[in-house]
């Protein structure tokens, strides 16, 4: 039988760290499972706590309108959730919803951004591999922007020919 | 390190004649560029020790306004915080016009790629208008992160922030975009 500290070693996200903080990130941890369609947090609402996803699938999700939201982010497993819980003002910017049965590992945020605060070993390492994930989330997020934006250039293009004075005579 | 490196400029320079004050004259130059360092926000609460080990990778550096201060893909080796002037932050795109991402002023902090594998620029950076900046030796400075996970920690902490910024730049574009579509 797995021990939490083992399912928190195993984490290709800790990769390299010291059994010390390992240690310490177990000790803020706990498993959890969601159903699938369940919201695991909301745009607006604390951010305290961050997920690594063991198995299933999640989505980050955006709101444009009440009745319209935008796909941002499918993430898998091994995939860390959440990191509003390292900036202030320390609330989600989207929603985050299972979208198949998932089972991930809950760390409680709020706890390790000040043990990061007072030992900048474990701060160094975390920031480092969070870092990581920003930099591969924000190259996702500008090739679906490059896409949404070619998409509307070519919505345009062909919208022209209605919308010119040349036609409408 | 190259010899045409921008950093090795911020070396005072002997004159070939040897005067004995050339490195003396120096010192208020550097103190006062210590002190232009220490004033921006960017780096408040930072200790003593790290703001002298930012100063001694640092030096002021101008654009002109056009002028292209690093281009997605480059080498990514340094960081700059903006005194005066504005530069564009863009997502350059195959046969077509580059996407503004994001405009930045004074005080606020240019390139993150410094800090990461693969250190490549992500973004084009670009004076929008005559610029003057504060340039620092991220290699350098990423040693010496590593080295010092004291330094490591502040610096990695707001180039995070900064990273931030960007995606949900990207992010309200893209918001923006479906938003708008018919």
């Amino acid at each position: 039988m797995k021990t939490l500290y083992d399912i928190v070693a195993e984490q290709a996200f800790f990769h390299d760290l010291s059994a010390e903080h390992l240690r310490q990130l177990a000790d803020n941890a706990m498993e959890t499972w969601f159903e699938s369609d369940e919201l695991i947090f909301r745009d607006g609402d604390l951010a305290n706590r961050f997920y690594l996803i063991v198995e299933g699938k999640v989505t980050l999700e955006s709101s444009v309108s009440n009745a319209q939201t935008v796909l941002l982010q499918t993430l898998g497993p091994g995939d860390l959730l959440g990191w509003s819980w390292l900036f202030s003002p320390y609330v989600w910017l989207v929603h985050a919803r299972a979208v198949e049965p998932t089972h991930a590992i809950f760390f409680y945020g709020t706890r390790l951004l000040s043990a990061c605060e007072a030992d900048h070993d474990l701060g160094y390492e975390m920031f480092k591999r969070i870092s990581e994930v920003m930099m591969h989330r924000l190259q996702s997020t500008r090739g679906k922007l490059n896409m949404a934006i070619a998409a509307r250039t070519v919505g345009r293009q062909a919208r022209q020919p209605e919308t010119t004075p040349a036609n409408k005579e | 390190m190259s010899a045409h490196s921008p950093w090795n400029n911020t070396r005072p320079r002997v004159r070939k004649s040897g005067r004995p004050d050339a490195t003396r004259s120096a010192a208020p130059v550097l103190e006062a560029l210590k002190a232009l360092i220490a004033a921006q926000p960017f780096f408040k609460g930072m200790k003593e020790e790290h703001l002298q080990t930012l100063a001694d990778s640092a030096m002021e550096i101008q654009f002109t306004a056009g002028q292209v201060i690093f281009r997605e893909g480059d080498l990514a080796n340094r960081f700059y915080l903006i005194e005066r002037g504005k530069v564009a932050v863009e997502l350059e795109r195959r046969d077509d016009e580059p996407i503004l991402l994001q405009a930045l002023g004074p005080g606020q902090e240019v390139g993150w790629s410094w800090i990461l594998p693969p250190y490549h620029e992500q973004f084009t950076a670009r004076a929008l208008e005559a610029t003057a900046a504060i340039y620092f030796h991220g290699t350098q400075l990423r040693e010496q992160c590593e080295a010092n996970h004291d330094l490591g920690y502040e610096l990695m902490n707001r180039m995070a922030v900064v990273m931030l910024h960007r995606i949900q730049a990207a992010r309200c574009q893209l918001l923006a975009c479906h938003a708008k579509r018919p």
